[in-house]
């Protein structure tokens, strides 16, 4: 291994613990590499500005405006009470109804932390009242922010495809499936958490209840319509859309519903461009280090150190598997991304692996990596709209962490779960 | 040491003024951002006639947007990090990682005012491919947000303590 | 030894004219010199898009790189002769223009901006795919919203043949055609079979507007450190690499049509393209200047189109 490719990587870990936020981490890692290598430095601001020159990641804020304005513009309450009207009263009806509108809202949102922070926002007191545990309110939350992302639309889908130049909207919908799998099995939590904890249930409301909810939620309902059904129905990209669905649930939310006050817009707008500029930030100082540890020539070691291990592809991807877990625990996902993008590609090329479900299976696992300690957004997210401290939240976390584990392994193993879906828009 | 706390006063005003005007500036962006891209898609959707510019008005807007916005990060203490040692670590300690991690921003922040001023005068001849806007327009973002960033990191470091609640710099609006 | 990294857009494969560009060059330099250069890939844009590798070798953080005509008149307009819709007739002609004097002057025009031009390879002409109808005159371009590239004079030229030109970024084209968020695109042969169009557009129509010539590019702080004997050795190696490419590429073209039929696209030749010319022709005024009158004149004279 050469000099700087121990600085790379022993930098990132010292710098991460000591403190340093993970998008300045990468910056002056980038800056040294260049200096070590003799590299003229004015390539770090083309680099920086090559991170905010693709198109498709405009889809970034677009996705988490649309998120913070649902949210703030009661789009979201909305989608929670219809969930809970329907299954309120199964046992862990309303853990269950969470994950109901958590599932409902990824199909709007593209963010995790948003998807968290929205759902999170309007149950995690409600269930408390109810006879969870403040930390499991918490760490629902938590979850089903991976969810989020797993259910179109997804920001990481959208950076992967620009990255491995693979069609978005096909990612968007090998997602589904396994999107599903793991509302299902959060659902079976659900269950089993009221039914060994004993939470009192909840009786039946009736089905004028449930009427009257949807017909308070139904411009909340009809948003994925016009988000997904824009995409596939040929009337605009999956950029446009998440400007039109940031559109679509602000005119709702200030006209139709009249929760978003005019004067509250500069609060949201700054919410949503705060989040936008850590993602977006990160991405391009990663696109910096990605560009050094490529001029390094990493990728193509790496991927061959990888390949040698074995060739076997079911253990490869095991291999594989766990390595994306302890990365997306531990540095940020879309970073990752960017950096491990052409060794992930070549060593999925390698093994046959179909480059839609390689897309599923990385951003699946990344997804995860919003959810663990030290680093995860949503799980920040929920610590602080909860007031808990995070390891409390990390405590209740891991039948979670169990059912995405599981899903991971679904979508490595089973490559039907996520190449049935874009088989169908050939 | 002693002219730190004379310089807080002054340097956290301008700051905080900067952090108000570059958050008014990003919120107008990010707007203009949006009804760019639903402009395009009106035009090729429903007028079947596409207009040139909304492609590449969209990613100058979103280069400044995007860097502005990170430059109020860094007053407000916003970029994700793992905050583990500082919390496990006695006041005094934890004071000095602040401002060594402070330093290591400040340092980038420089790198992104030289180098991204030097790379902006290389591309001054320069005009986008579609439109042929002047491409040192979108450029001069890595330096002007390189400026703020420093600034910030400097109205931060010099105040008697980072440890006690706020030291983040209220946000700026 | 001497580090020669080199850059390309595209994939490493051995159909693609830009990666077989960079293995044909590496494989002349070891032959005029071997042993002096340690020669590395990189290509799918992993040291950047074109743009930004070109800026690269300007930089000096960049040996060599293959980069599309229509991308180097980022840095050197006169490069936007070539993207002139209906210049070249064909291959040969468009193969003899560029080396010949013209190719010659618009190589020279990137001397003063530290780059060294060693020669044009092939990518072949550009066609018109899309989803409405087959296109035989301007009036059936009518209306069409076509993905042209994000250039203006692509723009232009698009806007004079009465469709809708749209400058979609390429990632998202494939879905674009395939949902109808667009009806087509202009985009060379080889293209359209490796990217799958033909399973979500309906009609080519060999419309070669513009031939595609990639240049083989050097960094100058690179090539001017060359001791006289490697320099003329670059440039061997080049002029080789420029034969066998074409030679290569233009086999690999030759059965491509049959094959985009096979694949079940309906393909028509444009018999007359004088309508087309007849249209374009404010266009090339318009870009006189930009390109360089004389250069413009000498390419005129050299496609007979005076
Ligand atoms: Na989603
Ligand atoms: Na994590």
């Amino acid at each position: 291994m050469t000099t700087v490719a121990i600085v790379l990587i022993v930098g990132l870990f010292v710098l991460l613990l000591l403190g340093m936020p993970i998008a300045f981490t990468l910056g002056l890692l980038a800056l040294v590499g260049m200096w070590l290598n003799d590299a003229n430095p004015l390539i770090l601001s083309q680099r920086l500005i090559a991170g905010t020159g693709v198109h498709s990641l405009l889809a970034i804020p677009g996705f988490v405006l649309a998120g913070y304005i649902m949210s703030e513009g009661g789009l979201s309450r909305r989608l929670v009470h219809i969930a809970a009207s329907m299954i309120g009263h199964l046992p862990g009806g309303l853990s269950m109804a969470t994950v109901g509108a958590g599932t409902f809202f990824g199909a709007i949102s593209g963010s995790a932390p948003a998807t968290t922070a929205a759902i999170g926002s309007v149950m995690t007191s409600e269930l408390e009242e109810r006879g969870y545990e403040r930390g499991y309110a918490a760490a629902l939350a938590t979850a089903v922010g991976p969810l989020g992302q797993m259910i179109p639309p997804s920001i990481p889908m959208v950076v992967w495809g620009v990255l491995a130049e693979e069609s978005i909207s096909k990612l968007f919908l090998a997602g589904i499936i396994p999107g599903l799998a793991a509302a299902l099995g959060f659902v079976v939590i659900s269950y089993l958490y009221a039914v060994i904890r004993g939470v009192p249930r909840v009786g039946w409301m009736g089905f004028g209840e449930i009427a009257r909810a949807i017909r308070n939620g139904i411009w909340a309902l009809f948003t994925p319509v016009v988000i997904l059904g824009g995409i596939y129905g040929g009337v605009f990209t999956p950029t446009e859309a998440s400007m039109v669905g940031a559109f679509y649930s602000f005119v709702v939310g200030v006209f139709i519903y009249r929760e978003l006050s005019w004067r509250k817009l500069p609060g949201v707008l700054l919410q949503s461009l705060r989040t936008t500029a850590i993602i977006m930030f990160i991405i391009c100082t990663a696109y910096a280090f990605a560009w050094v540890v490529s001029n390094e020539q990493l990728p193509s070691q790496v991927a061959e150190q990888l390949l040698s291990i074995t060739d076997n592809p079911i253990l490869i991807l095991l291999i594989l598997n766990i390595l994306l877990l302890l990365l997306g625990a531990v540095i940020d996902t879309l970073s990752a991304m960017v950096i491990l993008s052409t060794v992930l590609i070549a060593v999925g090329n390698q093994i046959g692996l179909e480059p839609i479900q390689l897309g599923a299976m990385v951003v699946i696992n990344f997804a995860v990596g919003m959810v663990t300690p030290p680093l995860g957004y949503s799980l920040f997210v929920a610590a602080s709209i909860t007031g808990l401290r995070i390891e409390t939240v990390a405590r209740h976390l891991w039948p979670f962490l169990l059912v995405l584990v599981g899903v991971i392994g679904l979508v490595s193993y089973v490559p039907w779960v996520t190449l049935w879906l874009p088989s169908l828009i050939d | 040491m002693i002219f730190m706390p004379l310089l807080h006063k002054p340097l956290d005003t301008i700051s905080l003024w900067v952090g108000r005007i570059v958050a008014a500036v990003v919120c107008v962006t990010a707007v203009a951002l949006v009804a760019t891209l639903l402009i395009g898609v009106f035009f090729r959707y429903v007028l079947h006639s596409s207009l040139p510019w909304p492609s590449e008005i969209s990613l100058l807007l979103f280069s400044w947007t995007v860097l502005l916005a990170a430059s109020l990060g860094v007053r407000e203490d916003f970029h994700v990090r793992v905050t583990l040692l500082r919390d496990l670590l006695p006041g005094v300690l934890s004071d000095i990682l602040e401002r060594l991690i402070l330093l290591g921003v400040g340092i980038f922040a420089l790198a992104m005012l030289y180098y991204g001023w030097q790379f902006a005068e290389f591309t001054a001849g320069r005009t986008s491919a579609a439109i042929n806007y002047p491409l040192w327009l979108r450029n001069a973002s890595v330096p002007v947000a390189g400026a703020f960033m420093l600034l910030h990191v400097l109205a931060r470091l010099t105040r008697p303590s980072l440890r006690e609640a706020g030291s983040s710099g209220k946000a700026a609006l | 030894q001497e580090r020669l990294r080199i850059g390309w857009t595209s994939a490493d494969s051995d159909t693609d004219p830009y990666a077989i560009a960079a293995h044909y060059f590496a494989e002349e330099l070891e032959n005029e010199a071997p042993g002096e250069f340690d020669i590395s890939f990189f290509p799918n844009n992993e040291l950047g898009n074109e743009t930004e590798m070109l800026e690269g070798m300007q930089l000096g953080t960049l040996e060599a790189a293959v980069i599309t005509g229509t991308q180097i008149a980022s840095i050197s307009s006169a490069f936007q002769l070539i993207d002139l819709p209906f210049l070249f007739k064909d291959n040969e002609q468009a193969r003899e223009v560029l080396d010949g004097e013209v190719g010659q002057m618009m190589l020279d025009t990137l001397e003063p901006k530290g780059i060294v031009g060693l020669g044009f390879v092939e990518a072949g002409f550009r066609s018109t795919i899309n989803n409405v109808r087959p296109v035989h005159t301007p009036e059936d371009m009518e209306g069409i919203r076509l993905r042209v590239q994000p250039f203006d004079i692509y723009l232009d030229s698009f806007e004079r043949f009465g469709a809708d030109p749209i400058p979609m970024e390429w990632s998202e084209v494939f879905t674009a055609v395939q949902q109808g968020t667009i009806d087509g695109l202009e985009i060379p042969l080889s293209v359209i079979y490796a990217n799958n169009f033909p399973d979500v557009t309906q009609y080519l129509s060999l419309t070669q507007h513009v031939y595609n010539a990639p240049a083989l590019l050097v960094s100058k702080q690179t090539f001017d450190q060359l001791s006289d004997e490697l320099k003329q050795a670059v440039r061997d190696a080049a002029e080789t690499t420029v034969e066998r490419q074409r030679e290569t590429v233009g086999a690999n073209n030759q059965d491509m049509v049959g094959r985009i039929e096979e694949a079940g696209m309906e393909v028509n030749e444009v018999e007359d393209i004088s309508a087309f010319q007849e249209l374009v022709r404010p266009v090339y005024e318009d870009y006189r200047e930009d390109i360089g009158s004389e250069l413009m004149d000498k390419a005129l004279e050299a496609t007979g189109q005076n």
